[in-house]
């Protein structure tokens, strides 16, 4: 990771370089002398430049311009030489010498070990942090990672097109997991102690925080000291056979003839379901699939019981029809009633109709030229 | 066996062998001259920030090297690092170019780990505070970035 952004970003391919001109078009791109302005000492120094170095203007029509543009000379930066003592003095930063304009690279190890949200938000500081940021190799890293294709020829900032499908996406690793449960990506929330705020993390980086005990405190389920395997497997989500633990054998209180239970440790089964799911968000990520599983099942149940109870009476309608119609007659076809479309209201004969709905007797009105719109002139 | 350095600001400094090859930039010129009583010109670090470095590479002498992606990536900085890092912006900069300059990975690591640590979870506008950072963005291009980047909005 870091090895790859230690890349010098001024040294990238030059359609980004394009592609980022063409986001921010007002200004030129990636000049150090444009920080410059940012200072009561680039101020001095541009009008005293702008002063000393003015050339003088014969033409009418450049003096005019020139005079319309004034204001903004004396606040736009001058083409000053980019070596790195002179952006050192005027720049506008605490620590002068290490402004982003003169040490790119070593503000690119530094947001190494800083988040995307961190990122983006450094990103709407200023001028030159936007272009170091969305220069980093970190973005083209988490397209291939997405296993998103980047189009050649006229397409937006990989920044831009990382943020577009960044759904799903582990904020420590930029890896995506499954679509959903605990296998995927989940939003993990910290201890407030920790003062952290809460993070879309992978099931592995999740893992890895586990140890710290980092999430807070949380009572499952009231379970008592000792827990059955089909209450692990169906409320905690997992199958303690696959994880070799430790259980104690009793008889099944249902019948005395079924198989024994296997009674798990409380603790141990907490446990181990915290490391399966990746922790307790994890464990919700998956009784929540769970959940939609069942539900989207009894849906799709109910839906086909309802499908096959139309076609059954669909069935006896056309049966019914076939014993009343004798056999040298097709019976007529039976449009099953969930297909049959509704039928227009019956239409009234005029002398059936209300008094209320007759309508009012024809009324003639009489035209005269002053009515007409228009008036032509008679040829 | 010591190891003579000297600073930009012409101060000598004597330390052991050791000490110094914790810098792969002093431990290639070391392989390069050999056994040799001159000193070794650093042109780029003053004496005060030399003192830290060495300081923090004597604190550091056993220390395994360490190729974990994800160790390295973790921001947690130990105790005494901590410590030695609670100074003025300038000197922690100061030091940062230094480990880069030296190629001391690990002391760069922590260095840029105290400053991604500074930054950690603030908005724009803190951030340009805590820098000193004077805003030269327009109004729209600000709120074409923060378009872009709405992402990073909804915390």
């Amino acid at each position: 990771m870091k090895g790859e952004l230690k890349i010098d970003p001024t040294n990238m391919p030059r359609r980004i370089t394009r592609s980022m001109t063409g986001t921010l078009p007002s200004r030129k791109p990636a000049a150090v002398s444009e920080f410059t302005s940012d200072t009561v000492v680039a101020k001095h120094k541009v009008t005293k430049e702008a002063a000393t170095k003015e050339p003088k203007v014969t033409n009418q029509r450049a003096v005019k311009k020139r005079a319309a543009k004034g204001k903004q000379r004396a606040t736009e930066p001058v083409q000053e030489p980019a070596d790195a003592e002179t952006s050192a003095i005027v720049s506008g930063y605490i620590i002068p010498h290490l402004s982003p304009a003169t040490y790119p690279d070593v503000w690119c190890q530094i947001f190494a070990f800083v988040d995307i949200r961190d990122l983006l938000q450094l990103s709407m500081t200023c001028r030159h942090f936007y272009q170091i940021i969305s220069h980093l190799w970190l973005w083209t890293n988490i397209l291939s990672t997405l296993g998103k294709q980047i189009k050649k020829g006229k397409s937006p900032m990989y920044q831009v097109m990382a943020i577009q499908h960044k759904r799903g996406l582990c904020e420590r690793c930029h890896t995506t997991g499954a679509p959903s449960g605990s296998g995927g990506v989940v939003k993990m929330k910290f201890k407030p102690e920790l003062d952290m705020r809460a993070q879309d993390l992978c099931l592995q980086c999740r893992r890895g925080l586990l140890s710290k005990e980092v999430e807070p405190d949380w009572h499952p389920f009231g379970f008592s000291r000792m827990i059955t395997h089909s209450r692990t497997s169906g409320q905690l989500h997992f199958d303690p056979d696959n994880y070799g633990l430790n259980f104690v054998t009793a008889r099944n209180p249902i019948h005395r003839r079924f198989a024994a239970m296997r009674l798990f440790d409380t603790a141990d089964v907490q446990e181990t379901a915290l490391q399966v799911h990746g922790g307790f968000c994890g464990l919700q990520a998956a009784i929540q699939k769970s959940k939609r599983t069942r539900e989207t099942r009894a849906a799709n149940k109910r839906l086909k019981r309802q499908r096959q109870h139309e076609e059954q009476r669909a069935a006896a309608q056309s049966s019914a029809l076939a014993q009343a119609h004798p056999a040298s007659s097709p019976p007529p076809q039976v449009i099953p009633t969930a297909l049959a479309l509704p039928m227009p209201p019956a239409i009234q004969p005029a002398h059936a109709m209300s008094s209320a709905h007759t309508l009012p007797p024809y009324q003639t009105i009489p035209v005269s030229p002053s009515h007409l719109p228009v008036t032509f002139p008679m040829i | 066996m010591s190891v003579r350095l000297l600073s930009s600001d012409s101060e000598d400094f004597t330390v052991a062998k050791e000490v110094a090859e914790r810098s792969m930039l002093i431990k290639n010129m070391l392989e390069d001259v050999g056994d040799n009583d001159n000193p070794i010109p650093l042109p780029n670090v003053t004496a005060k920030i030399l003192r830290k470095v060495i300081e923090w590479c004597e604190h550091h002498l056993g220390d395994p090297v360490t190729n974990d992606e994800n160790e390295r990536r973790n921001t947690e900085i130990d105790e005494w690092d901590q410590k030695f890092m609670e100074v003025d912006q300038e000197t922690l900069f100061d030091i940062i170019l230094a480990a880069n300059y030296l190629d001391i990975k690990p002391l760069l690591d922590v260095g840029c780990k105290t400053v991604a640590n500074m930054i950690k979870g603030k908005t724009a506008e803190e951030i340009r505070k805590i820098f000193n950072i004077v805003n030269d963005l327009t109004p729209e291009e600000e709120a074409q970035i923060r378009k872009e980047n709405e992402w990073a909005e909804d915390r």
